[in-house]
């Protein structure tokens, strides 16, 4: 009896079959998709699915290769798919974030009186930014990927990411004063 | 070594820990939401497709999923199916232990994808009686596999999880689908009266599938078809789930019942 196809087969290692990449990098990967959805769980849960029913389709070609990069290559897919959701939602035909820094919501910085309430500015910060330069944040600064990985991966070119990582470090930069104070025991005249 | 963003990004990294709001995720649900969808043929708008409790499926995408199944040339010897054109779905059901895990395997051209949990960890566990079944695990939420048929049809297999805990992956499973096949063991036919009455109520076409534990069948198929009160219609046949040919007899059957009923859909909540 011939078989109807000749079953590909995992070439080795531990995440070479689907089942332990999901169970190895969902989680995470849904931590990130909620960073940038400003924690809509629901929507979180919603693109990283989807995320990962693409890298089921494209399995048989990304088995076999390294865990790390097949985690990256995911997010990658998710966050894009963040990016298409807002796009789609606000049906925007310009790209603010590339050319224009929107506003940003107060923070209340100079209010800011301890620790916690520096980190919530921040996460405040991040969640107004745009979508595009959100997944930006997430993926440089939490997520520690360099300039070219997160260009690849949401399709822009290396120098807008540079751009956008340059004014996020610039918004944050008066929290991470207010943090090292804070770490030193200083305290806010 | 650091550089110029470490500051910032140890200061994101510290916002996000204290993130009071932690991300609550149930890890094997969320595998067996990712194959019902990956099996859904307008998951990523890719496949023109159609199934019950949807577009109903029409005739040429049955006759291509039947020419598919019937070629039995050596596939080795033969260059690869062109890109497929569209997808159909068929539903592996019954009740744990009974051999849906098996049959996906002995035909699909990808290795199952199955989430699984030990026997010992399911809340059926010493009251399900499995006694006459020899596994230590069972699947309890589902498996996934795949077939590329040289019809340029994809097939998807999708077994269904344990009714009593997951009645709504069942909807879900059925979306789209052109057939079930309901899986029995004549040794404990009563479990398959869940999956007997779903389908019925979803007027989803499916045929039952006698899984000859090895290689013994031991009831008559009329007896069978008796003491599950199926339709004369519904064909009944027996199969080796363990065996590629006889897992594709099976569903050539199904695929032939499908063309044969074509019913109108009930769409349902």
């Amino acid at each position: 009896m011939s078989p109807l196809r000749e079953r590909s087969a995992p070439s080795g290692g531990d995440f070479d079959d689907f089942a332990s990449f999901y169970r190895a990098t969902a989680a995470q990967t849904l931590r990130a998709a909620c960073r940038m959805t400003r924690g809509d769980h629901h929507l979180a849960h919603d693109v990283t699915q989807d995320a990962y029913v693409a890298m089921l389709r494209c399995w048989p070609a990304r088995q076999g290769i390294s865990l790390d990069d097949n985690r990256r290559y995911v997010m990658g897919i998710m966050s894009n798919k963040v990016i298409d959701w807002y796009r789609r939602r606000y049906n925007r035909n310009v790209e603010f974030d590339d050319e224009f820094d929107c506003a940003v919501e107060e923070t209340g910085l100079t209010e800011v009186v301890d620790e916690l309430s520096v980190l919530g500015a921040v996460r405040n910060l991040i969640d107004g930014q745009p979508a595009r330069r959100r997944a930006v944040a997430v993926l440089f600064f939490l997520q520690g990927w360099g300039h070219k990985e997160v260009a690849v991966t949401l399709g822009m070119s290396e120098s807008t990411v540079r751009t956008h990582v340059e004014r996020l470090r610039n918004l944050l930069k008066p929290f991470i004063d207010q943090i090292h104070e804070i770490d030193r025991g200083g305290e806010r005249p | 070594m650091t550089d110029r963003y470490d500051d910032a990004r140890d200061l994101v990294r510290r916002a996000y820990q204290t993130d009071s709001e932690q991300v609550g995720f149930d890890t094997e649900p969320g595998l067996a939401e990712v194959l019902v969808r990956a099996a859904s043929p307008d998951s990523e708008g890719v496949f023109s497709s159609g199934g019950h409790l949807g577009d109903p499926p029409s005739m040429e995408l049955l006759e291509r999923t039947l020419d598919g199944l019937r070629e039995n040339a050596d596939v080795r010897s033969t260059p690869a199916p062109r890109e497929p054109t569209a997808s159909v779905k068929i539903v592996v059901a019954g009740d744990s232990g009974v051999g849906k895990t098996a049959l996906i395997g002995s035909i699909s051209e990808i290795v199952p994808i199955t989430t699984t949990e030990a026997r010992t960890t399911g809340t059926r566990a010493g009251h399900d009686g499995l006694s006459a079944t020899p596994d230590e695990v069972t699947t309890v939420t589902m498996d996934f596999g795949r077939l590329s048929l040289r019809s340029d049809v994809l097939l998807y297999l999708l077994s269904t999880p344990d009714p009593f805990r997951f009645w709504a992956v069942w909807e879900d499973a059925v979306q789209h689908a052109i057939g079930a096949i309901v899986l029995v063991d004549t040794r404990r036919l009563a479990d398959a009266f869940p999956a007997v009455d779903f389908l019925e109520s979803r007027q989803l076409p499916f045929i039952v599938v006698i899984n000859r534990f090895d290689g013994i069948l031991h009831h008559r198929i009329e007896d069978v078809r008796a003491a599950l009160a199926v339709d004369d219609s519904v064909p009944l046949v027996a199969c080796d789930v363990r065996n590629q040919e006889s897992t594709r007899q099976a569903l050539i059957t199904l695929v032939e019942h499908a063309m044969g009923t074509q019913q109108i859909p009930i769409h349902t909540g």
